[in-house]
């Protein structure tokens, strides 16, 4: 961890200023950190100070690579894995320090799904603990969010499942404001599995996360929205639909998705990894500054396209290679494949 | 045979055949070039005869199929041709059952063969299937192994059935003059490296990344006739591959295709569209992926004691199997006779 670049970043989140400039300053420290980053920059010919020009990492190759300034072996904070529900295959990021993870997860927590208001409420955690799942990055940031800001959780994925009793007796309870923090498939579980639910006080507010990668039924966001305000009167207003993945510090909420100052979100044409203006569909692309021991250019399979205000809508992922022969793939095949 | 009536790519039926492949995604020299390989097998001198050599001389009419079901689930067009040659052969009348999106192929052959008729069922009607089953005195797959394994189930034990399932294909460079380059290269660009016989990895007892360099001069001379287009859909997986490959290794592109070293051996799967893994030899490596294997390569040396049923040629001949090849180790006749 480099001490200086660290504090600048803190400084950063207290105060935005100039990204291109800290922005380069990251990419220097990743190409002289990361080895196999180091050699992809060198590859493509050095890096020439705009962080622009800093090769995109496809996020699948966290699947295989260790994308971590800290050498192996050496003490990390923590170490998280994606889903695997892709291809089977979990991607791993070691995170060697979570101070800024800490400091910018707040703030567009705050604004977007509590909309300015710190009250501490109840809150009602459809994702595992974190003692549960600790290689989660959701797990910890909502962990992490209800340490500062609830004044109870209530966590209802347990081990086992759904605790759809907890849940709903949650719901049942509520006399105040709460909060409710979910994946898109834990939720349809609750709303398909719960006979009786009560709806929750005026002013209650909902987190909305993850996609329906490997789950068996799937829901358009308009209908999820529907059964959210048939059955826990939420309007949409009050349901702020969260981006994130293990491979990225920061968060991207609201419907478009809005970045904090530290990432900026891009999209790029597929072939030619080029930006594209507003308005294009492309894959979905990331600078988040607050990944300094990890990479920071990133490229994810998901299909987006950004709004005049650099604001993103999700087509959801891209479509996969079609496959004309018959030769064998790296599906096919299994762990010897990937990517 | 009316089927050899295709040997003219620009007479009405073949170029109705011709037309069809290219619709597959294929450019038309590359289909050309593909269907010319094929046909030219059909057409050599005592082929069919030295195929109809697998049948015994007292062979029992009634084991020899009067129809055969073949159900091209994802194949090439070439190996979709051939197994319904090889019914022909036994003078059957053919069912075919094409994969989605190939319709215009399976009829191609029938237009040109009153013998050879379509039976479009979707892959999951399995009530279909069954009675395109029942009408079959023999049934051929070409897919997966789960779809052959599938297939296999529903035949009754008293039809002849034979299944292709997917495999892969290397090549082995003990020497890496020029003809071995411009022979992998057209191996590499052969079908876009679709097929079951298409190299994804080349093992060579040389310097990889000398002689990447190399092979991308024979490959930039052999895409001059034979164009590809990267599919958008395929975009995402080729820019994996080539970032993987200058983080680990190195990595050079042509105007279609990808040559990407590593310093690993292990076998590692393409992501398909002419990129090929070029990787230090050993016999080791090769052993892993053996029983997977359809077809290797070879320049120079081959390697030793390779599985019964594995292919050995010469590189520039992975694409162009004689007539009388034992397909997967198997007869081309004798498995679709009835028991």
């Amino acid at each position: 961890m480099n001490a200086d670049l660290q504090a600048a970043l803190l400084d950063f989140i207290a105060q935005p200023g100039d990204f291109g400039t800290l922005a380069s300053r990251v990419v220097r420290h990743q190409v002289a950190t990361i080895p196999a980053y180091g050699r992809l920059v060198n590859a493509r010919g050095g890096f020439d100070g705009d962080w622009r020009s800093a090769p995109l990492v496809p996020t699948d190759l966290f699947r295989e690579l260790d994308l971590c300034a800290a050498p192996p072996g050496d003490e990390i904070a923590a170490e998280f894995l994606t889903s695997g529900t892709t291809t089977g295959t979990r991607g791993r990021r070691r995170v060697p320090n979570l101070a800024l993870y800490h400091a910018g997860m707040v703030a567009p927590f705050v604004d977007h799904v509590l909309a300015g208001d710190t009250t501490p409420r109840p809150w009602l955690a459809l994702v595992p603990a974190r003692e549960d799942d600790p290689h989660s990055s959701l797990s910890h940031m909502v962990d992490g969010l209800a340490a500062q800001l609830a004044s109870t959780t209530t966590w209802a994925m347990t081990p086992g499942g759904l605790d759809l009793d907890a849940a709903t007796a949650f719901a049942a309870a509520a006399s105040e404001p709460v909060v409710v923090l979910t994946t898109a498939f834990a939720l349809i579980h609750w709303l398909d599995g719960a006979d009786e639910l009560r709806p929750l006080p005026a002013g209650s507010r909902m987190m909305l996360t993850g996609g329906y990668k490997g789950r068996a039924r799937i829901v358009e966001e308009g209908e999820l929205l529907t059964m959210i305000a048939a059955r826990l009167g939420l309007a949409a207003e009050d349901v702020v639909p969260e981006y994130g993945m293990t491979e990225l510090t920061s968060q991207a909420y609201g419907r478009p998705f809005a970045a904090p100052p530290w990432l900026e979100i891009r999209v790029v044409d597929p072939q030619t990894g080029q930006d594209l203006p507003a308005g294009q569909q492309g894959l979905v692309a990331f600078f988040d500054l607050l990944n300094l021991d990890n990479v920071s250019a990133l490229l994810t399979g998901d299909l987006g396209c950004l709004d005049d205000e650099g604001r993103l809508t999700l087509f959801g992922r891209a479509e996969g290679t079609v496959v004309r022969g018959c030769s064998l793939t790296a599906e096919e095949l299994g762990v010897m494949g990937s990517p | 045979m009316k089927l050899l009536d295709l040997n003219d790519l620009d007479a009405p039926h073949g170029r109705r055949l011709l037309e069809a492949t290219v619709a597959m995604g294929f450019s038309e020299p590359v289909a050309r070039a593909g269907l010319t390989a094929e046909l030219d097998a059909w057409a050599s001198p005592g082929a069919l005869e030295a195929v109809c050599r697998e049948l015994p001389g007292d062979l029992d009419d009634a084991r020899t199929p009067a129809s055969v079901l073949v159900i091209g689930a994802r194949t090439l067009p070439a190996s979709l041709m051939r197994a319904v040659l090889m019914a022909r052969l036994l003078g059957a009348r053919v069912c075919i059952k094409p994969a989605s999106g190939t319709e215009a192929l399976a009829e191609a052959l029938a237009a040109v063969d009153p013998a050879v008729s379509l039976s479009p069922f979707l892959s999951d009607d399995l009530e279909a299937r069954a009675a395109a089953i029942a009408a079959a005195d023999s049934v051929v797959v070409l897919g997966s192994d789960e779809t052959v394994a599938s297939v296999r189930a529903a035949v009754p034990e008293d039809r002849g059935f034979v299944g292709y399932g997917h495999r892969l294909s290397v090549a082995w460079l003990d020497r890496d003059d020029e003809d071995a380059l411009t022979g992998l290269a057209h191996d590499l660009c052969a079908w876009d490296q679709a097929g079951c016989l298409s190299p994804q990895v080349a093992w060579v007892t040389g310097d990889p990344q000398r002689l990447v360099r190399r092979l991308a001069d024979a490959v930039r001379a052999v895409e001059a006739t034979l164009p590809m287009t990267l599919p958008a859909s395929a975009s995402h997986a080729r820019t994996s591959a080539k970032t993987y490959a200058e983080m680990m290794g190195s990595a050079v592109q042509t105007e279609t295709a990808l040559l990407a070293t590593l310093p690993t051996s292990a076998f590692r799967a393409s992501p398909g569209y002419r990129a090929l893994w070029v990787l230090p030899a050993d016999r080791a490596a090769l052993e892993a992926v053996a029983a997977h294997l359809s077809t290797v390569g070879v320049s120079g040396e081959a390697p030793e004691d390779l599985p019964a049923g594995v292919r050995v040629c010469a590189v520039g001949e992975m694409q162009r199997p004689p007539l009388s090849w034992l397909h997967d180790g198997r007869p081309n006749l004798l498995d679709m006779l009835r028991p």
